[in-house]
């Protein structure tokens, strides 16, 4: 698509376009100047970024978050946000057997036995 | 190993593309009082080695200031922006920009803010910024007005301004001094508030000042000065004249019948405006060439006089009425009054530059360092009352915690602390009287 749909999509302004290229927060359009195409990668990316935005994240939290090397806060339910850490995962082939653990550990916490010792704990 | 899940929001780095930053600013002020015009240069460099597009956020409109000329040079070559409607001028603007045209657009966002958009600056290219602006001084009393210039920004002024991530303000911490030169006719200007000692201002001389405080003037008339009325060969085509509420305008016209001066020049344009100083009312020429009978009774194309620019924005930003019957939007657009509605934009020809599409960049402004300045006070809209009695201190809101220290109707530690030594000074005085005069 070209320059026009994408404001048109995305409803962004041209120039708030420009300035996520420019900042790598978008990809920078293929086809170079006459021929620039952007596809859905670039919708994608503008929406990230909105997202996030509404969220209240400056752009440099924003930038941060995106390329994190250090946890990223995924909130789950209310009361509950897991931070991933790909870095120190390493691999994330066995993504599966990552979350049975990860199930298995908020049962643990979340059981009568869990929170009776937390509130133990805390108490 | 601990991951702090705050980590990344509490970084305050953007570690994106580092905003370009201003090699030079110029500050010349002309002080036809009670108006002062502002005249900034600003010169940087696109220091990286892509066709870029600078984006730079100026400081908001002081109330009443009109900005009303824009002039850009790109490696010397002079581009003068012209008035547009500001939703055309933007369309033509981001359409000129894809086609790989310089493009320059001047905007006002929220009606306050400034914003100026240069594409097509290529690598290592020498930019220069002019922009005008023309306002009413503050007046502290009749004898007495101020100016102040902002030429900073505080890091979070995007907030309050609701300004998007492309338009919101980038400082630098970097030091940056400007240079400030006033010319003052015969008045008498000092400058207050910077890191330097106070100093009078000589004529037409540069001084320096530091970008991150704003410039503080004050001005007093000398002999034969006036802060409330100013005029340049107002009875002649191209003339202008400004008038405070305590001045006296000459020029007559129908909004002034007992004016002095009667004129047959047929291209003034009038205006009055409702300023924190008072009213201010302006006579000045519409165009910008007037033309005047010869002697030889051939018509001959006169300059219009010195600041009459900035006298025909401030006259058309109040527009009442002219020598010819005027729209008064008409009037702006021919006066450049940059405007919510009104932007100011030059868009180049084609093939004028690389095929490439330029980067957005940010010009960072000096981060604003101190508040410590006078601020310009407010005039006075009437005497204040005659302070008779001060008022009883209101009670308090919250109940008073009572306790060993706190009693109500009791003093305060500190204070029985020191009547206890009153009372032992007393007793010691008394006991050495009482020794001596025994000892007699």
């Amino acid at each position: 698509m070209k320059f026009d749909d994408i404001v048109r999509v995305t409803g962004a302004t041209p120039r708030h376009i420009r300035y996520l290229i420019a900042e790598g927060f978008v990809p920078a359009p293929t086809g170079g100047r006459t021929y620039a195409t952007y596809s859905d990668i670039h919708v994608t990316a503008i929406r990230r970024y909105e997202r996030l935005k509404r969220l209240g994240f400056p752009p440099a939290a924003i930038r941060l978050l995106l390329g994190a090397k250090e946890g990223v806060p995924v909130p789950v339910v209310p009361g509950l946000t897991v931070v991933v850490a790909l870095e120190l995962i390493g691999s994330t082939e066995d993504a599966a057997g990552i979350a049975r653990q990860a199930a298995a550990k908020i049962e643990q916490i979340l059981s009568p036995d869990g929170v009776a010792e937390r509130s133990s704990d805390a108490g | 190993m601990l991951v702090d899940p705050l980590a990344a929001l509490l970084r305050p780095e953007l570690d994106g593309q580092s905003a370009l930053v201003f090699d030079e600013t110029e500050v010349v002020v002309a002080l036809p009082a009670p108006l002062a015009i502002i005249t900034i240069a600003r010169r940087f460099t696109n220091s990286s080695e892509r066709l870029v597009e600078a984006v730079l956020t100026l400081p908001p409109l002081a109330a009443d200031e009109v900005c009303y000329r824009l002039i850009v040079r790109v490696g010397g070559v002079e581009y003068e922006a012209a008035p547009r409607p500001t939703r055309r001028a933007r369309t033509e603007h981001e359409t000129a920009l894809s086609q790989g045209r310089r493009a320059i657009l001047f905007e006002l966002l929220n009606d306050r803010i400034p914003l100026l958009s240069i594409a097509g600056i290529e690598p290592g290219a020498r930019v220069e910024v002019i922009i005008w602006t023309i306002k009413p001084l503050a007046r502290r009393h009749a004898e007495q007005a101020t100016l102040l210039i902002a030429l900073s920004a505080a890091t979070d002024a995007a907030t309050p301004f609701g300004l998007g991530d492309a338009e919101a303000y980038v400082t630098t911490r970097a030091r940056h001094a400007a240079s400030l030169q006033v010319s003052a006719g015969a008045l008498q200007v000092s400058i207050s508030g910077q890191p330097y000692p106070d100093q009078r201002l000589e004529p037409n001389e540069a001084i320096g000042v530091e970008c991150s405080t704003p410039i503080f003037l004050m001005i007093v008339p000398l002999d034969g000065g006036s802060l409330d009325h100013s005029e340049w060969q107002v009875a002649q085509p191209g003339g202008w004249e400004v008038t405070s509420e305590r001045g006296q305008e000459s020029f007559r016209h129908s909004r002034n019948p007992t004016g002095e001066v009667s004129s047959a020049r047929d291209d003034w344009i009038f205006g009055a405006r409702r300023t924190a100083a008072g009213e201010i009312r302006v006579t000045a020429p519409l165009s910008d060439d007037v033309v005047a009978p010869a002697a030889s009774g051939s018509p001959r194309i006169h300059p219009i006089a010195p600041n009459a620019r900035g006298m025909r924005a401030f006259a058309a930003a109040g527009f009442i009425e002219a020598a010819a019957p005027r729209d008064a939007a008409a009037v702006r657009i021919a006066a450049n009054v940059l405007s919510g509605r009104t932007s100011l934009a030059f868009i180049g020809p084609e093939g004028e530059l690389p095929d490439e599409l330029p980067t957005l960049r940010k010009l960072a402004l000096a981060e604003m360092a101190s508040l410590a300045f006078p601020n310009e006070p407010q005039p006075p809209i009437a005497e204040p009352p005659p302070r008779e009695e001060d008022p009883a201190p209101p009670g308090p809101a919250l109940p008073i915690k009572l306790g060993p220290q706190n009693t109500p109707g009791g003093a305060a530690p500190g204070q029985r602390q020191r009547a206890w030594v009153a009372v032992a000074m007393v007793v010691a005085l008394v006991v050495v009287g009482v020794v001596a005069w025994s000892r007699r």
